[in-house]
């Protein structure tokens, strides 16, 4: 339909045409990304438009639509919501135990599939993934030489994966670690056959690996657990002494399965060097645009990333 | 009644959006209302809640299109 438009038209297109759709469900939160992305360069409508075309072949291939995704978005959106308005009445996360986030998410395939598909959706339609997205990229890129073996854990949707395999040129290994059983048969889906990559259904926690790691990404699990410390300690053991850590984490996000609650940047940075690493580089971006008193007393969320290194001592 | 509804809500938007003289009717929607994006839809859900001494469920909070639909809802409460 748009063969002939140049890529930022066709992108600004294909996002217009989401905004559109989320519209006739919830204008209120349309009115939010129209403003937000609107406002982003012509690199983003470039990025976009492929990244919108890749979702959409992947939900043709499992007979969805894109109008199946913007409602499973949508469903996300209304979670969110409502634990939002949990969040700003109680100070905390309504989930407080793996047990119980096991149960009524990991374990639970009909929220896993609405929730991943939004998530992947999300990845284009909010401002402050599809920069951290960036920061992905560019960091990966410039790390990209020398990593033969790569993880991920809770790696989800499988996107940052699918991105890796392409950077990673001189990748032998891409193994994908990940609780829930839904996650790792979308991502399975949705990342693109090789032979080099494998997929492990385990907790991080238990999983054992013989080969140590030179690269691994874990975006978004370290508030899906009790203990982060642990959890990056954890991630140390899969790793060379030279090897690196990509991770991101939201500070005030209250979602239905986030339990350890990240209050700044500089909470998670505590946590990061309690756990043996140093911060290479960092990036933190709000997820509203206000005078900088009013982000904290609102609490709004602020999405961590960084590349880390071991210390050794 | 309905339209004493709609006079009872009104306040609760114009104090919420900082909009005094806000003048609201059943078809307006997010974009009517200078100010009302999902931020704010937080702070207004919560104000609606207190003042009418209500709760929203998750499923109803993704489908507010319009004041007429929170008007709808609200009935539906008991209001
Ligand atoms: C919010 S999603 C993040 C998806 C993707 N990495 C991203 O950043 O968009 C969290 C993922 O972590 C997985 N997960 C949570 N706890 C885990 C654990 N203890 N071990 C392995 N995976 C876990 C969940 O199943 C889910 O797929």
């Amino acid at each position: 339909m748009s063969a002939t438009l140049d890529p930022i038209s066709s992108g600004r297109q294909a996002v217009t045409g989401l905004i559109e759709e989320v519209a006739k469900t919830n204008p209120v939160h349309a009115k939010k990304l129209e403003r937000f992305l609107m406002a982003l360069g012509d690199d983003y409508f470039e990025f976009a438009g492929p990244f919108i075309h890749r979702i959409e072949t992947y939900l043709t291939a499992r007979g969805h639509t894109l109008e199946f995704a913007v409602k499973c978005y949508l469903n996300m959106i209304a979670d969110v919501t409502m634990e939002h308005v949990r969040f700003l009445r109680s100070g905390r996360y309504t989930s407080t135990s793996f047990a119980e986030v096991n149960e009524r998410v990991y374990g639970n395939p009909k929220v896993m599939s609405y929730y991943m598909h939004g998530l992947l959706l999300s990845q284009v339609l909010w401002a402050h993934h599809y920069k951290m997205l960036r920061f992905f990229h560019s960091g990966l890129e410039k790390r990209a030489a020398g990593i033969k073996h790569y993880m991920e854990v809770g790696g989800g949707h499988g996107m940052f994966l699918a991105d890796a395999l392409g950077m990673v040129k001189g990748g032998e290994t891409f193994t994908m670690v990940d609780i829930s059983p839904a996650s790792l048969e979308m991502a399975q889906e949705f990342v693109p056959h090789d032979p080099r990559t494998a997929f492990k259904l385990a907790d991080v926690f238990a999983y054992e690996h013989g080969e140590k790691m030179d690269f691994i990404t874990m975006g978004e699990v370290m508030e899906h657990v009790e203990d982060p410390v642990a959890l990056l300690a954890r991630l140390r053991t899969f790793l060379k002494d030279d090897g690196r850590v990509f991770i991101t984490t939201p500070t005030n996000a209250p979602a239905i399965d986030h339990i350890f609650l990240f209050t700044s940047a500089e909470h998670i940075r505590q946590v990061i060097h309690a756990a043996g690493y140093d911060i290479e580089e960092e990036l933190g971006i709000w997820s509203e645009e206000m005078p900088p008193e009013q982000l904290e007393k609102n609490k709004v969320t602020l999405l961590y990333g960084a590349f880390l290194k071991p210390r050794l001592s | 009644m309905r339209s004493d509804l709609l006079t009872r809500v009104t306040p609760v938007f114009r104090n919420n959006f900082n909009a005094p003289d806000l003048v609201l009717n059943e078809t307006m929607t997010a974009k009517d209302v200078e100010g009302w994006d999902s931020f704010a839809h937080i702070n207004l859900i919560m104000a609606l809640e207190d003042t009418f001494n209500v709760r929203f469920e998750t499923s109803e909070l993704g489908q507010i299109g319009c004041v007429g639909d929170l008007l709808t809802l609200l009935e539906s409460k008991g209001v």
